[in-house]
């Protein structure tokens, strides 16, 4: 990919200190042996210890490795070595790469190739026999799990929920877990949700109710899954958390379209970050959801940057409403998004909205782009938006920066707006306004 | 939502004690829930659950927004004129927003408003906020403020200082005629600086009506804009007043002005106890006679019963009128200029404290250049507030003619010294010749001692505020190799080079098209 811009390093960045540190970094004088190819750039940066950390990125990916204790990725290293190339591609020496690098470079090169090599070969699954047979198992372990939690359920509501509503979350927590040793990660998901909702206040019980229901809703649907059409029963076994085979997916043919990355929002849950990132197809129209997934000191996938539009090939993964994708090739030319497709009222969206939760009902965010509204800020502390037929819809702003962020933003005239509606407000990720991207 | 609510509340209190609920709804979802009762197998709660989820999906699909009320619109923000800077220069200005950097986040400011740049949308509200808790980035967060920055003001109290200069004269008398003291203060503060004959006319009007606390506030912002229109209302009511705090304010207020009466009162009280005796080679400054008493009229003038110095009383009381007149008063009466005049008290055995202590309040007091310039020698090291009356070119000659005569920067040369903490102390950047040698000089020392306790070290970072940039090319090279190596000096210097370099690349930023 070459020299990227300042832009696409910085968003990079895992969180704003990295990012500070990293400017930090970004000058000449921090580093040795400074040198870059077309594969890799590479160079030496003098820390608190006596050998100096060797820090490498491939230019294809941005991937990058260090060898400071960080478990930040990239680390400030890395992102200091990247700003410094976008801004001072002189400081570095055109060359071969030392064996540190070369060697890096190569293993993950053999990584790729034997993962686009694998699906190719119909020999390699080991024993079908053995495979089916663990399935089966798996099967039969999630199917007593969800027995289990079709009791529970239903217990809940025959002792009522006043009975439950001191309980802490270790009575949430203990079926969660119940849930993953059932493999049924999905479920024990929607169940810790519930933690917390008891103590929320004045409608409690309604929200609760929605959450149980919800679930019993999947369980019952569960049960008698192989009556269902085939795409639905791949949306009831995704809710449930079975997971899918992700060559498998990839070896089919994708959606080709020019993408325009149109949100980016990284999620950490205690060790385990996620990042969601939503793409627009520009010819078809089609919304896509890439999932990146790092645990610990691993990188998150960085061959999508927000903000950017680029050709590519998306595979998605097989639902009655498929959004969730997986990357399966693209183009290296990318250019700076200039807008955001989206519906001109929330009459619009909102229609899509209950056209898709009528094919899947455990939908619990849903992509919303939005064009031609105003932010607005009413009694000085909430905020919504509006659109050109004068409606308007609360906004699920946490901080009051990024409320304040919207209505700076916008001074007040239409932009384009791109979130997550949760079925009663709107997560806002990002906006378009006078031409330019800017993630919230 | 009936059927929701039967669903809730015997969910709430468990099938076991509340009786089902009856499910009976209108249009499709009353048919879907009626087929619900067809169902076999299906258990009390089963039934209860399912009919939730139906209504809880049919409640989320629905979902309506809301019709706004068109008068509560608010009004879009005019286009800005300016330009929005580069994503640099917006990463620049976010990282400073983020480290709290309010210096050089003032440079940027100022740096943006010169090449006509604004700040990107998004960071406004981070630089709002921060404004509004450092007073000192609210000028020039003011001054660059373009239409949206002042739209966004608008829909946050907490930002509102922005808008003060908004309000015009008109509603700030408003203001002042119906508002609480503390928004009066702010009235009075705005029309002072505007309009200053009309701010003394307001307080005139209604100054015997306020209360003590009020006064004090409001007589002390008539020092913005002070002249000679405000000597009457000063004389005649404030140093009258009930209150000391206000009689002291007064007092102060009228020292600045060399044409007040009460300046001319202290004239008359001092002349006939001071006489320059004429010799044939020399002058000798003579206090004829010192004050037996400190009179009430001395005291309504200003002069404290509290001890100054560490003189005796009457020589306090003296030193203190001294220091209230105007020092071009001595130039006139004895024809000399202010260095014959220093240098005459300096050779004076037994008044030199006396004279010298209160023409250095004098000269601060009036901003007399010449009198500070005459002053810092003989003061030197602590000549602080005198080198607030030099202009920064002053400071920075006087630094240059310093520095020939010594052979370091900190090497007990208090004169040199004393001039590069006033120069690095100014708001004002230095000049690049004067940069250059500062910098020369600056590796120089560090090249003799790379020790941490080198007094140099601490003046680098304040020294890297006010660089000339146009020496930013410069500061990489010529520091002593083994300073390079990992050590608390190297920190600084790379500190300082980063800061240099970090406003080195601001300024290339925001100046480029």
């Amino acid at each position: 990919m070459g020299a990227p811009t300042q832009e696409q390093v910085l968003s990079l960045a895992p969180d704003d200190s990295s990012a500070k540190a990293g400017r930090e970094l970004a000058s000449a004088r921090k580093w040795l042996n400074l040198g870059f190819n077309q594969s890799a750039v590479w160079g030496e940066c003098q820390g608190s210890g006596a050998t100096p950390y060797q820090t490498r990125i491939d230019l294809a990916d941005y991937a990058a490795k260090c060898t400071c204790p960080s478990r930040k990725f990239p680390c400030k290293h890395g992102l200091g070595l990247l700003l410094l190339l976008s801004k001072e591609e002189t400081a570095f020496k055109q060359m071969e790469s030392p064996g540190w690098v070369s060697e890096w470079i190569a293993g993950r090169k053999q990584k790729v190739e034997k993962k686009k090599t694998d699906p190719d070969e119909p020999a390699a699954p080991p024993d079908p026999a053995a495979q089916a047979k663990r399935a089966a198992e798996r099967t039969n372990k999630v199917k007593s799990g969800v027995q289990d939690m079709d009791r529970w359920l239903q217990d809940l509501v025959r002792q009522g929920f006043a009975s439950i509503q001191n309980e802490g979350y270790g009575f949430w927590e203990a079926q969660a877990k119940r849930l993953v040793d059932a493999q049924a990660p999905g479920l024990a998901r929607l169940v810790k949700q519930c933690a917390g909702t008891s103590s929320l206040g004045e409608g409690w019980q309604d929200k609760l109710l929605g959450q149980v229901a919800q679930m019993y809703l999947l369980v019952e649907a569960f049960s008698r899954i192989d009556q269902l059409a085939p795409d639905t029963q791949a949306d009831i076994r995704t809710a449930i958390g079975f997971t899918s085979n992700q060559d498998e997916i990839l070896a089919q043919t994708g959606v080709t379209d020019q993408w325009s990355v149109v949100a980016q929002r990284v999620e950490q849950e205690e060790k385990l970050r996620s990042q969601r990132t939503w793409l627009h197809g520009k010819n078809t129209g089609r919304l896509a959801l890439v999932l990146s997934f790092a645990y610990g000191n691993a990188a998150l996938d960085t061959s999508l940057l927000a903000g950017h539009e680029l050709g590519a090939e998306l595979v998605f993964y097989p639902s009655a409403y498929p959004l969730r994708a997986l990357l399966k090739k693209k183009e290296e030319q990318t250019k700076l998004l200039e807008e955001i497709n989206g519906h001109e009222t929330f009459e619009h969206a909102l229609t899509a909205y209950a056209d898709a939760l009528a094919i899947i009902p455990w939908l619990e965010r849903f992509p919303m782009a939005l064009k031609n509204v105003v932010p607005i800020l009413v009694d000085g502390k909430r905020f919504y938006l509006r659109d050109g037929e004068n409606n308007v819809t609360p906004l699920a702003v946490y901080d009051m920066t990024t409320g304040w962020q919207l209505l700076a933003g916008s001074g007040g005239h239409p932009i384009s707006v791109f979130g997550e509606w949760d079925g009663n407000r709107l997560l806002p990720l990002s906006i378009l306004a006078q031409g330019r991207f800017c993630r919230l | 939502m009936l059927v929701w609510d039967e669903l809730v509340s015997t969910a709430l209190m468990g099938t076991e004690r509340e009786i089902a609920p009856s499910l009976v709804c209108d249009g499709a979802l009353g048919k879907m829930l009626e087929r619900l009762k067809e169902r076999a197998n299906l258990t009390k709660e089963g039934a209860l659950l399912s009919a939730a989820a139906m209504v809880e999906l049919y409640k989320r699909a629905g979902a309506l927004t809301i019709k706004s009320d068109s008068t509560e619109q608010s009004c879009a923000c005019p286009e800005d004129e300016l330009p929005e800077c580069s994503f640099r220069a917006g990463m620049l200005l976010s990282t400073l927003i983020e480290d709290r950097n309010t210096g050089i986040l003032t440079e940027w400011l100022t740096v943006a408003k010169q090449f006509g740049k604004r700040p990107p949308s998004l960071l406004l509200p981070r630089l709002l906020e921060l404004a509004s808790y450092d007073r000192s980035l609210r000028q020039p967060v003011i001054d660059l403020a373009g239409h949206r920055t002042r739209w966004l003001a608008t829909h946050n109290p907490a930002w509102s200082f922005l808008l003060q200069a908004e309000v015009d004269d008109a509603d700030h008398k408003a203001l002042w005629e119906t508002g609480q003291t503390p928004e009066r203060l702010g009235a009075l503060r705005v029309l002072r600086r505007t309009d200053p004959a009309s701010a003394l006319a307001l307080l005139t009007k209604t100054w015997s009506e306020e209360p003590a606390d009020a006064r004090i506030a409001f007589i002390a912002e008539l020092q913005n804009n002070l002249s000679m229109a405000d000597e009457p209302f000063l004389e005649e009511r404030g140093l009258d007043d009930k209150r000391k705090e206000v009689r002291e304010t007064s007092a102060q207020l009228l020292a600045k002005l060399p044409e007040s009466r009460l300046i001319k009162r202290m004239i008359a009280r001092v002349e006939p106890r001071i006489e320059m005796k004429r010799h044939d080679l020399y002058s000798e400054l003579q206090v004829v006679s010192l004050p037996e008493q400190c009179d009430k009229a001395m005291i309504r003038d200003g002069i404290s019963l509290r001890q100054q110095s560490a003189m005796g009383e009457k020589a306090d009381w003296l030193m203190q009128m001294l220091s209230i007149i105007h020092p071009g008063y001595w130039n006139e009466r004895f024809e000399m200029d202010a260095n014959k005049l220093t240098t005459i008290a300096q050779n004076s055995k037994d008044w030199r404290r006396l004279f010298l202590s209160a023409w250095r309040v004098a000269a601060e007091r009036h901003q007399s250049t010449s009198w500070a310039e005459a002053l810092i020698p003989l003061l030197a090291p602590d000549v602080g507030g005198l080198m607030s009356c030099l202009s920064q070119q002053q400071r920075e000659s006087f630094f240059l003619e310093a520095l020939t005569a010594s052979n370091g920067l900190i090497r007990g040369q208090t004169r040199v010294e004393q001039a590069l903490y006033a120069m690095l102390s100014s708001e004002y950047p230095l000049s690049e010749h004067c940069s250059r040698i500062l910098l020369e000089k600056s590796k120089k020392e560090l090249t003799s001692s790379t020790h941490y306790t080198n007094p140099i070290l601490s003046v680098l970072p304040a020294m890297a505020l006010r660089l000339n940039l146009s020496a930013a090319g410069e500061v990489t090279t010529g520091w002593r190799e083994d300073a390079m190596e990992f050590s608390p000096v190297r920190k600084v210097i790379d500190s300082f080079i980063e800061t240099v370099q970090f406003r080195h690349e601001m300024l290339i930023e925001l100046s480029s098209p």
